[in-house]
């Protein structure tokens, strides 16, 4: 048995999933979510960092194309898995892994999935960045400027100081880590700081929205998606595995609870999210409200959680902020992707 | 003070232990690696490293278009060859593998190319979210270098004298935490921010979805996220004959006790990522300047008092 | 051995400089100036000035980073993506150039350097310590706090103010 086989295999049992969240399919997620957490397999930042591509729910046809391309980007050994009904999650996994470890498949994958990256002309234009091929390749305002390497040059803008600096349209989403499903935020920045934001949600206007069982279990998958934007990744798993056991239906009000008091005691968060305008309130609020629903406390979801309304207010929320405060921000508004109209953005 | 003072032998180890060192800081590695994995809660903690290794090892290389490879490849090699060039100056146990004269310093500088390191790797993936990550670590770096050379540098006031040897012979009284406290937490704090570990992982945090690290896969990846670890270790592995007194102790002998103060401060380093969130510069950067800054000036200032009256 | 190690940093020293002019690429540049600057720290080390040298390549790690932030924002051409020409005077600056480092090469050849009386003292950093500083420690130490007590203060001042005025 050559090394590559056993590195395969050795590798195999604990692959990094990249899950492509659809519109409407959060049932099929969740259920993924909770199954790589009963594996202990971790979730990718970015298809770079990604073994097994997930597509949980069936996509329609724009997202299905930023899947292709997020795709072609995951580097071999790599494996594929479309989940459209929520019954075989297990088995597709399996399947998955049992994929990666085949050596003989994963040579095939190498050389004819990922020959186009060795090549530096590329027939489709792509930034270095994945976050979010959307539909559009052409870049919207400013068309005149030179090419370079099949690339649109950066164009300057005049930015809020007077300065003249360079403008580069990044589309944020939908394949980002802790994003909501299907968004895609098209930002124009200067430097990290966003001057132009225009959002947009992919595939909208799904058959039948997702109804949560529980309340709580939808607050702490929005808390869940915040903590990990955050940075606080063992506050951000903590939270997962109360959602999940919501769902499952076990009482979780004692550890709720004091996940709850964690947040809210954490003076470091205090200051981190102080003083992060959101529309009418500020990211502070939104997370005091959502603790709140998480404890019982309010039963109305603040109006900014509304879908459509969400999609178009959001872009107007991250003008002037900062990349990483633009994060913060839309993880705190959490839109609920699910119950977007078709035809908006 | 207008005398010398008296210079002593330079007491290093044999040279082949320049090859052990590599190893030693491996093994060390890993242990931290599976020691993150405990705390994580991850199943299997033991096999996570392997697994992880074995997965970069295995996985195929990719190139951006129009990327800088040059830089790219260069930085990410840089970061491993610094935290390896860094640990020269290591006590281990007694005597360093090279127990240069300067080397307070040395470690300074060889830390900082990690500056260099990670903003190469960042620039040279031609990704939005990368050089968002590069350009975060160089904030970073600006935030945590004034507060981290003011600690390094009261702890060799202490001992007057910019050899690791001696500062470890200066705390066979008293170790220079109970001296200086001050300066410890500074340079704790230091060091995680210097690995971009923890609280201060924004350069390669999750909300740029790996930020620096963006477009790294396989050996690349390895090679980088190697080079982080080992440079926490060895940030940690400092800590020991600069304020903790080397290795000094009953019973045990020096390396067991060098090796035993390493892991208490790694896995105080550890604990720190699941304790707090992603400290972002925009908030941290008027704290280390306003608050730190003055902290450490003040603690060098007693320290100096305290050498300068006992003198 | 030393001698192979001087002519191999000195080379170093020349090329990396050299291809500072001849890149294309602003980031690339920025690095091969650090190059060129590490090659010389280490010079410096060969002469047995050993913070010095540490010291040199401590500030121009620091400083070649902070330069290729502002090499990138400011220069055309950050990446190297189209070939990169030195537009104003061209022939001019070379001849300057060349012409300075082969008077400075003469000179140092030709000058009739004063034999060695002496030895280098056993613990150079504290010589170079006490000569730059000597008697007048205690001034140094009041300016350099001040200095940076200033800077402190201006950080302070302006961020008061946020990122784009009064937005706090």
């Amino acid at each position: 048995m050559d090394l590559t086989a056993l590195l395969l295999r050795v590798a195999a049992r604990r692959p990094h999933v990249l899950v492509v969240a659809v519109p409407g399919a959060t049932a099929v997620r969740l259920a993924v979510e909770a199954a790589l957490a009963r594996r202990g397999w971790p979730i990718a930042t970015g298809p770079a960092d990604a073994d097994v591509l997930a597509v949980a729910g069936s996509s329609g046809p724009e997202l299905a194309a930023v899947v292709d391309a997020v795709w072609e980007q995951v580097p071999a050994p790599r494996a594929r898995v479309d989940l459209a009904a929520l019954a075989d999650v297990d088995e597709h996994l399996e399947a998955a892994a049992a994929l990666l470890a085949d050596v003989e498949r994963q040579r095939t994958e190498v050389v004819s999935g990922n020959a186009s990256h060795g090549a530096h002309d590329h027939s489709r234009p792509r930034q270095g960045d994945h976050a979010g091929h959307g539909a559009h390749h052409q870049h919207h305002h400013h068309g005149h400027g030179g090419t370079v390497a099949g690339l649109p040059m950066a164009e300057p803008g005049p930015d809020r100081d007077g300065l003249t600096l360079d403008r580069l349209h990044v589309p944020l989403g939908p394949v980002l880590p802790d994003w909501p499903a299907g968004l895609v935020v098209r930002v124009t920045l200067q430097g990290d700081v966003v001057q132009e934001a225009s959002a947009d949600v992919l595939d909208a206007g799904p058959a039948a929205p997702f109804e949560w069982p529980s309340a709580p279990a939808r607050e702490l998958d929005g808390l869940a998606r915040f903590l990990g934007v955050a940075g606080w990744s063992s506050a951000a798993g903590q939270a997962r595995r109360l959602r999940d056991a919501a769902l499952d239906g076990d009482r979780i009000e004692a550890e709720a609870a004091a996940l709850v008091r964690r947040v809210r005691r954490s003076r470091t968060l205090r200051w981190l999210v102080r003083g992060i305008p959101a529309g009418p309130t500020d990211v502070a609020a939104l997370l005091a409200r959502r603790l709140d629903a998480i404890e019982g406390v309010s039963g109305a979801s603040p109006e900014l959680q509304q879908g459509h309304l969400a999609a178009i207010e959001l872009a107007d929320l991250l003008v002037g902020t900062e990349l990483a405060s633009a994060r913060l921000i839309v993880a705190a508004v959490d839109p609920d992707t699910d119950r977007v109209e078709a035809g908006h953005g | 003070m207008g005398e010398m003072p008296v210079v002593p032998e330079p007491a290093a180890l044999p040279w082949w232990w320049a090859l052990l060192l590599p190893v030693l800081l491996g093994v060390g590695t890993w242990l931290a690696l599976v020691g993150d994995a405990v705390c994580s809660g991850e199943r299997a903690a033991f096999a996570v490293p392997g697994r992880e290794a074995a997965r970069l090892l295995v996985g195929q290389r990719r190139r951006t278009v129009a990327g800088d490879t040059v830089l790219g490849r260069i930085g990410g090699g840089v970061l491993p060859v610094a935290a390896l060039l860094a640990a020269a100056v290591l006590p281990l146990g007694e005597r360093p593998v090279a127990d240069l004269s300067v080397g307070v310093v040395w470690f300074n500088a060889m830390e900082v190319l990690a500056w260099a390191a990670v903003w190469m790797v960042g620039w040279g993936a031609n990704s939005a979210l990368g050089l968002v990550g590069g350009y975060r670590f160089v904030a970073q770096g600006l935030a945590y270098e004034l507060p981290h050379m003011f600690a390094i540098i009261t702890a060799a006031l202490g001992a007057a004298s910019l050899r690791l040897t001696t500062i470890v012979d200066a705390q066979q009284d008293l170790w220079f935490v109970a001296i200086m406290p001050v300066a410890f937490v500074v340079y704790l704090v230091s060091a995680a921010a210097m690995a971009f570990w923890g609280p201060f992982d924004a350069p390669v945090g999750r909300d740029v979805a790996g930020g620096a690290a963006v477009e790294l896969s396989g050996v690349d990846r390895l090679v980088f996220a190697g080079g982080r670890w080992l440079l926490l270790v060895v940030a940690a592995a400092m800590a020991v004959p600069l304020f903790l007194g080397g290795g000094a102790g009953p019973l045990l002998p020096a390396w067991a006790w060098v090796a035993v103060k390493t892991a208490a401060v790694l896995a105080l380093l550890l604990w720190l990522r699941h304790r707090f969130p992603t400290v972002r510069m925009d908030r941290y950067v008027e704290f280390a300047w306003v608050v730190l800054i003055p902290l450490a000036i003040a603690q060098a200032l007693a320290v100096a008092l305290v050498v300068l009256g006992g003198a | 051995m030393e001698v192979v190690l001087f002519w191999a940093l000195a080379a170093a020293a020349l090329v990396f400089g050299y291809l500072v002019f001849r890149l294309d690429s602003m980031a690339q540049v920025t690095f091969a100036l650090l190059a060129s600057f590490l090659a010389v720290a280490g010079l410096v080390l060969l002469l047995g000035l050993g913070y010095l040298g540490v010291v040199i390549a401590l500030m121009m790690v620091i400083e070649m980073v902070i330069m290729a932030v502002f090499m990138i924002m400011f220069m055309m051409n950050p990446a190297g993506l189209m070939p990169m020409t030195m537009v104003h005077n061209k022939v001019g600056s070379a001849v300057i150039a060349i012409g300075t480092f082969v008077a400075l090469v003469t000179g140092i050849l030709l000058v009739d350097w004063p034999a060695r009386e002496g030895a280098p003292p056993p613990d150079p950093t504290f010589a170079l310590g006490e000569a730059l500083m000597g008697g007048q420690m205690l001034t140094m130490m009041t300016l350099g706090v001040g200095l940076f007590a200033t800077i402190v203060a201006t950080v302070v001042l302006s961020t008061d103010r946020g990122r784009y005025g009064d937005e706090r």
